[in-house]
């Protein structure tokens, strides 16, 4: 009854499956993609989980405690990475229309025929014991539950149950859901939307389950995680789990199997298939980088607890641990949960199955049969047929073959061994993959025969220390082979070759083979050279971020075909209205018209190699071609003529745009030349007005006192008999004027010299305070003439010493208070002297009360012949030049002097003087 | 985020991430005490997971 409800469940769950995945196809047709988002990507790569992670990991948990988890830590590591390596193989993958990771290598190395097979051999052998996992845990979940409610589970109940071998009906049941599912398009680089709609389906079928067990194992079964990790500890057999160490999991396996899985995520088939060939859109890498992780995450929360509840639960009762994860809500009398469990694991296993099988069968027909086919002349481009059934029909056929392989090494291997260690060994097969991809995409000095060699040598270590090694240990017994070695010889023991110890069987095989894969693909490829074809390739998948699109193709081909003989060779692999269609876009593309067209040219025909490349990969595309055209073969001098010509034009434009910028940076320096140039002469036109009018200034400013001198010269001559007072007025004023006269070409003189800086400066410590008393002093006479105040208000905390020359100071000082007085009323005028002291400098304020500067002035004033004030208010006094010059002579102290006034309320001119340092005196 | 920048922080949270999950860090939590329930081991590398996962959410997601 209950054995019924079970085959029920499952079908109705395959056949929603399926509709998922026709109504995924049909939206895709209507151009209504609903893969088309990160979510969907990141749980489609949810594929990674299987049944070894439903049912493997809590069984592995039991036995080696935390040692589950480096399988999905690595790739959480490398996710971080993805956006460099995964984005760069989605990159590669969609110029060269790379249909499987075969492929991949194949077109890497010169579209290499024998590369692509020997990738697919290795794929294919080393994927079946993955298969036979799911098979062996599908059929092992079924036979237990199918005993519902009896808990019990012996290995060999599932080859009698009911006289039918659950395993081998489960193969052949997958094998007819793969080939229903995943042949039924045959170009595979478009993008299978249904499939993809289907596995991210099961991923959240699987995740729910789990965590249903979980939650049930943890909150009804036990009182929450706290109650749960209580009980376990007491338990020392469950407490060891929890830690690190030799009879758990040690940091040198724990190091090898986080680098292992982080291979297995890039390269297994099924990981390449759903993260590169299925990727929407390279945007997505980014969302997925954590989300995928998070999901990994999330699966495993709960398989630490339902180990150790397993542990308590069943102390008293044998049972398989890789079923636990079932067998507890069994023990507790839950079958609807049971049944979850069992649809849970069944959508796990098919997931991984239904993605595998079409990447490998992909592999098998185009890498591998494909080529065979067209070299053994069975399949004849240039004759008639639908070759397009023919991929499809192999690779249907290789489904069965592969799941028989997988269902053959179940029987053939023990099967007493845990899931996890059997999905351990597929695992160390794709990883013999990494050198050859990884160097192929960051090294152009990988060759053919380098990864040829590379691949063969990890292989075979590969071979012999983990598959072989595992046909000798029935029933975990381990025969002499594996304990003394063939014939005896110790240090070939498949598990400790050269007698390396210390190691446990997966870790010790990747070292070995990929000590020999590395080694091999490293050393020849440096001793042999590429061909032409590679070093093209090997430049397009290293330099992928440089092309564009499809557009920087190098043609190396050279050769005569007709447009006719590769329309018909389309047709028959890619059917008539598919080519109809392509060849039409490709003629609006470059403006062709095919009644007008009989001969190819090299791009027409890379364009139909590239089409036939997403049907039957790049090695079989490029055999197929070959057979309809006339290749010349080119010469080695020629096809280097050819990338020297491309280098050549690309090295040419390069040059021209070096060229350009360098012409933009010349004529940018070239304007700012100008502009500088423009401007010193603005300066020098404006310098040459300004000498013309200081002249001017000066001729006028001298002749005024000369006109005076000389017209009471003229009197006194004239007038010999001038009384003496008259005559005395007379002189007086002719001996002012002189002494003005005097003064004011000392005063031109002297600045002349401090703008050539010609003057000469004694300098000395001054100081200040003695300085201004003397100056005020001095200034006394004349103010006390105008009947003005003379204030002193001297900082005298601290000795004013300054740097200066004394004189020249002096003359500052004097001629600032003879303008403070000159401009101060009379009678009630005040000139205050004052200083202030702010960190190293000395300020010295000259302020009056008298009419101010207005602001318009403020600057001109210190310009040569400018006085402040209007002039028509009468004559200005004073030469215009004492400002000018004692500005000067502040400069050159280092200070500076300015004015600040606001009209109607006196002015204040103010310097700054560095204060000598303490040292100087 | 400067451009670049974003690149060289997932180089630095690989490396980080390395760190975290191999011999000496976590030597120093290989312990099966309880700590608010679950062993010290457990509370770890679970801890460090998700701060990794996190930290490549903020990388990947935060704006600028």
């Amino acid at each position: 009854m209950f054995g019924g409800l079970i085959l029920l469940v499952s079908l109705l769950y395959l056949g929603l499956l399926f509709a998922i995945a026709y109504y995924g196809d049909r939206q895709a047709d209507r151009g209504r993609s609903i893969i088309n988002n990160p979510y969907v990507y990141a749980l489609s790569m949810g594929v990674y989980c299987t049944a070894w992670t439903y049912y493997g990991s809590v069984g592995r948990a039991s036995s080696s405690g935390l040692g589950f988890l480096p399988i999905y830590i690595g790739p959480t590591l490398i996710a971080v990475l993805w956006w460099f390596v995964l984005r760069k193989m989605v990159r590669i993958s969609r110029m060269n229309r790379i249909t499987t990771i075969a492929d991949f290598i194949a077109s890497r190395y010169g579209k290499s025929s024998t590369l692509g097979g020997l990738v697919t051999v290795i794929a294919v052998v080393g994927i079946i014991p993955y298969i036979s996992l799911q098979l062996n845990a599908v059929s092992a979940s079924f036979t237990l539950l199918w005993g519902y409610p009896e808990l019990r589970f012996d290995p060999s109940d599932r080859f009698t149950i009911s006289g039918l071998d659950t395993a081998l009906w489960v193969t052949f049941g997958m094998a007819a859901f793969a080939i229903l599912f995943g042949t039924r398009h045959l170009d595979v680089t478009e993008h299978h939307e249904g499939l993809v709609a289907a596995i991210a389906f099961e991923s959240i079928v699987k995740l729910l389950a789990f965590l249903a067990v979980g939650f049930f194992v943890t909150f009804a079964l036990f009182n929450g995680p706290v109650d749960l990790f209580t009980q376990a500890m007491t338990d020392p057999n469950a407490a060891r789990l929890a830690t690190f160490g030799a009879d758990t999991i040690d940091y040198n396996q724990w190091a090898w199997l986080t680098f292992l899985s982080m291979l297995a995520i890039l390269f297994l088939p099924r990981q390449f298939q759903m993260a590169v060939l299925e990727n929407m859109d390279e945007n997505h890498i980014r969302k997925a980088s954590w989300l995928f992780p998070l999901y990994l995450l999330v699966i495993n929360i709960f398989v630490f607890p339902i180990a150790l509840a397993s542990l308590i639960v069943f102390r008293n009762q044998p049972m398989d641990a890789d079923l636990f994860v079932l067998g507890l809500p069994m023990a507790a009398g839950n079958e609807w949960l049971a049944l979850f469990v069992f649809i849970g694991g069944l959508s796990a296993a098919t997931s991984m199955v239904i993605v595998d099988t079409v990447a490998l069968s992909t592999m098998v027909s185009n890498d591998l049969m494909m080529p065979l086919l067209l070299k053994l002349r069975i399949v004849r481009p240039s004759e008639r047929g639908d070759y397009g059934g023919t991929l499809l029909s192999i690779r249907r056929i290789a489904i069965v073959v592969i799941m028989v392989l997988g269902y053959v090494y179940f029987r053939v291997t023990d099967t007493a061994a845990s899931l996890v260690s059997i999905g351990l060994i597929s695992f160390a097969a794709v990883a013999q993959f990494a050198p050859a991809f990884l160097g192929g995409i960051y090294w152009k000095g990988g060759t053919r025969l380098g990864a040829l060699s590379g691949l063969v040598a990890g292989f075979l270590v590969w071979g012999y220390t983990l598959p072989l090694a595992a046909t000798h240990s029935f029933g975990g017994a381990p025969d002499d082979f594996l304990l003394y070695g063939p014939w005896g010889i110790s240090w070939l023991r498949p598990h400790n070759l050269f007698n390396l110890t210390g190691l446990d069987p997966v870790s010790h095989s990747l070292f070995w083979s990929l000590l020999a894969n590395i080694g091999a693909y490293v050393i020849v490829s440096l001793l042999t050279r590429p061909s032409v074809i590679e070093q093209g390739q090997a430049s397009r998948f290293v330099n992928v971020f440089d092309y564009s699109a499809e557009s920087e193709a190098i043609f190396l081909w050279r050769g005569t075909a007709t447009v006719q003989a590769l329309r018909s060779l389309l047709e028959r692999f890619l059917g008539q209205t598919r080519t109809k269609r392509e060849l039409n876009d490709y003629a609006r593309r470059h403006g062709l018209d095919w009644t007008q067209m009989h001969q190819a040219d090299a791009e027409l025909v890379q364009f139909a190699e590239r089409l036939l490349a997403g049907v039957m990969g790049a090695a079989s595309a490029r055999v197929a071609i070959a057979s309809v055209v006339q290749e010349e073969r080119l010469s080695m001098d020629e096809v280097l003529k050819l990338l020297d010509e491309t280098s050549q034009v690309r090295a040419y434009s390069r040059q021209l745009e070096n060229r350009t910028r360098q012409l933009e940076e010349k004529s940018r320096e070239l304007e700012a030349a100008t502009a500088e140039l423009r401007a010193a002469n603005e300066r020098l036109q404006e310098l040459d007005r300004l000498k013309d009018d200081f002249i001017s200034t000066v001729t006028h400013e001298l002749r005024t006192p000369l006109t005076s001198i000389r017209a009471f010269s003229e009197i006194l001559y004239d007038n010999p008999t001038l009384d003496e007072e008259r005559r005395t007025q007379f002189v007086g004023i002719i001996l002012k004027e002189s002494e003005r006269l005097s003064r004011l070409i000392n005063q031109v003189l002297d600045l002349a010299k401090l703008e050539a800086g010609a003057a000469e400066w004694n300098t000395t410590e001054v100081d200040m305070h003695a300085l201004i008393t003397e100056a005020v002093r001095a200034s006394s006479g004349m103010a006390e003439e105008k009947g003005v105040r003379l204030l002193t208000r001297i900082d005298e905390s601290r000795p004013l010493f300054v740097w200066v020359d004394e004189d020249r100071l002096m003359q500052v000082m004097l001629n600032l208070l003879s303008n403070a007085i000159k401009f101060s009323p009379e009678g009630r005028g005040e000139v205050c002297v004052s200083t202030e002291c702010k960190d190293d400098w000395l300020i010295v304020h000259v302020a009056d009360n008298g009419i101010g500067i207005r602001p318009e002035d403020q600057k001109v004033i210190f310009d040569k012949f400018r006085q402040g004030g209007d002039r028509r208010m009468g004559k200005p006094q004073g030469t215009g030049l004492g400002l000018p010059i004692s500005a000067q002579i502040i400069a050159h102290f280092g200070g500076r002097l300015w004015v600040e006034s606001e009209p109607g309320n006196g002015a204040t001119f103010s310097f700054t003087l560095p204060l000598s340092s303490s040292d100087h005196r | 985020m400067r451009s670049g920048a974003r690149e060289s922080w997932l180089v630095v949270l690989f490396v980080v991430g390395c760190l975290l999950f191999s011999y000496p860090l976590m030597e120093l939590f290989n312990d099966a005490a309880l700590l608010f329930g679950a062993p010290v081991s457990v509370l770890y590398l679970f801890g460090a997971w998700l701060g990794v996962i996190g930290a490549a959410w903020l990388i990947h997601e935060r704006r600028g």
